[in-house]
């Protein structure tokens, strides 16, 4: 390591987004509280469950239906919430 | 010879079959929806995950739910036989073959999906499935489908099906559904449609449109759809794997692959398995989708992005289509009435791994009404295009004096279709078919935005 601080989970999620998405964006723009149907994030119903699908992946996780359907996603901050609950819920259990 | 090939009930297969594995091109990802306003609310996922997820995976087999292969059991393995009296009354050296999924509770193959969206629909706590249906298969389907896991169900049914197959809103109502004719007032939708046009026809664009709108104002409702999503090829290829045996059975491989074309799910369910097995023996399957003159997307239509429903709300994919605002004429075969293919038979056909034809519905009522007389089976109108391209390619073989092997699929029959029989009868079958003009009015805005 050359002493550079290790991203915290917020900022590796948004980083996700932001590539999955294909955003174009610097990650400042991607605010907690902007929309996820504003013209930044462009997401739809389809466009979340694939970008779900690659998070899993990415942080080698299984989110389950019900978070998904109950899960009140407004804004990027909800969405990043959501993911970090299933990741604490995962580290709790190991 | 026996003429019928049965499975036995603990054969009904373990696995769905997904072909994104075995596909030596790439499916195009979907493009997201346009953007909205940007106001702050709730983005509800219609699709439960983990059936997503499997829908768009790369592994080979995706096993069954126990529970959902439980409900199979209750019908499936579907019988598969052989056509002989058809094949003697055309004289043809070829061997015909049918799967029959007029079987099932539904009368048709849609339950195949339906059984299984609902099992996943309610496992993530969805109370109330919502969808559009075009001749009403698919919605009598998710109404027995909902039944059993206590879920609710509402249908909005093209409104030309509505009214010329009433006993289809008889059996979703029983099975305790609402339903609703499309267009309807229910709507803003089916609002501006019938502001459009008081007396339209209505289409499934419209009626999935519609079902879109009210099921996204219900926080526990989700909209379900049983057209060309790859979750919905996916489950129909039991009808496949079934088959695949019942030829080993029969002691032959198929030399074609037939299946009717409305959005791609009956036509994938049974090509596809045989692809992989094609694929695995260096065989030279043809596989042939066949749809009707007076919706030809596949023929006619253009490979392009374009949303799934009426309203343009949806993602679009990449697909073969006349583009989403296109009205098709009335046809009797309502359930082949959509506009697009589904992407990944999109994808195929453009790269030349399957083919396609179509039928004016003239043709199609002559041959679903020979099938009848000589097999005592009566198809349903969407299934008889597929009896259509059977009898074209045994008359064919008989022409070159060669013992082609034909499979196809007769997704279920035609016992509530017997009004658009007795027309055939009286002769007032009428062959319609859209203009090219038609179809390049339909498709500017996509060839504009390309």
């Amino acid at each position: 390591m050359d002493g550079a601080e290790e991203p915290d989970l917020t900022t590796k999620i948004k980083d996700a987004v932001i590539s999955v998405l294909e955003l174009n964006i610097e990650r400042e723009r991607l605010d907690d509280d902007v929309s996820l149907y504003s013209p930044i994030v462009r997401l739809d119903s389809l466009s979340l469950l694939h970008l779900l699908v690659v998070i899993e992946k990415q942080f080698d996780i299984e989110i389950d239906d019900e978070d998904v359907m109950n899960a009140e996603l407004t804004d990027v901050g909800s969405l990043v919430d959501m993911i970090r609950g299933v990741i604490a819920a995962k580290g709790a259990e190991e | 010879m026996s003429d019928v090939f049965h499975l036995e009930r603990d054969q009904v297969p373990t696995h769905w079959y997904n072909i994104l594995a075995d596909l030596p091109i790439e499916v195009p990802a979907p493009r997201p929806a346009p953007p909205r306003d940007g106001e702050k609310r709730p983005l509800q996922p219609q699709l439960p995950l983990s059936m997503y997820r499997e829908s768009i995976g790369r592994n080979r087999f995706v096993a069954i739910p126990e529970p959902v292969r439980a409900e199979y059991q209750r019908w499936r393995p579907t019988p598969l036989f052989r056509a002989a009296r058809l094949e003697k009354a055309l004289d043809t050296s070829a061997h015909i073959y049918f799967k029959y999924e007029g079987t099932s509770p539904s009368g048709s193959h849609k339950i195949n999906t339906a059984l299984a969206q609902a099992y996943y629909y309610g496992q993530a706590g969805v109370t109330e499935m919502v969808t559009g249906t075009g001749a009403g298969q698919w919605g009598t389907a998710l109404a027995m489908a909902c039944h059993p896991y206590g879920m609710a169900c509402t249908v909005f049914m093209v409104r030309s099906s509505y009214r010329q197959k009433p006993y289809r809103g008889t059996l979703m109502r029983l099975n305790g559904a609402r339903v609703i004719e499309s267009p309807s007032e229910e709507t803003e939708v089916g609002r501006a449609a019938l502001r459009a046009d008081p007396d339209s026809p209505g289409s499934l664009g419209i009626a999935n449109a519609e079902a879109i709108e009210y099921a996204s104002g219900r926080k526990e409702a989700r909209f379900s759809i049983g057209s060309g999503e790859n979750h919905v090829l996916l489950h129909q290829t039991v009808i496949g794997e079934e088959a695949l045996l019942q030829m080993e059975l029969a002691g032959e491989f198929p030399d074609v692959v037939i299946g009717a074309m409305g959005a791609g799910s009956n036509f994938a369910g049974i090509t596809f398995p045989f692809y992989r097995a094609a694929s695995a023996g260096n065989r030279d399957t043809r596989f042939v989708a066949v749809e009707p003159d007076a919706c030809p997307k596949m023929t006619r239509g253009r490979y392009l992005m374009d949303h799934t429903d009426y309203s343009g709300v949806t993602p679009m994919v990449k697909m073969y289509t006349l583009g989403h605002r296109f009205m098709a004429y009335h046809i009797h075969a309502g359930g082949l009435r959509y506009h697009g293919a589904a992407p990944i038979v999109s994808a195929m056909y453009h790269h030349g791994l399957v083919e396609a034809v179509s039928y004016g519905q003239s043709r199609v009522f002559e041959s679903g009404a020979a099938f009848a007389k000589a097999e005592g089976l009566v198809p349903a109108p969407e299934s008889a295009h597929a009896v259509a391209a059977a009898i074209d390619e045994a008359l064919k073989a008989r022409e070159e004096r060669s013992a082609r092997v034909i499979l196809f699929g007769l997704s279920g029959h035609g016992l509530l279709d017997l009004s658009a029989y007795e027309s055939h009868l009286a002769g007032e079958i009428v062959d319609v078919v859209p203009t090219d003009e038609e179809i390049e009015k339909s498709l500017g805005p996509l060839l504009d935005s390309a």
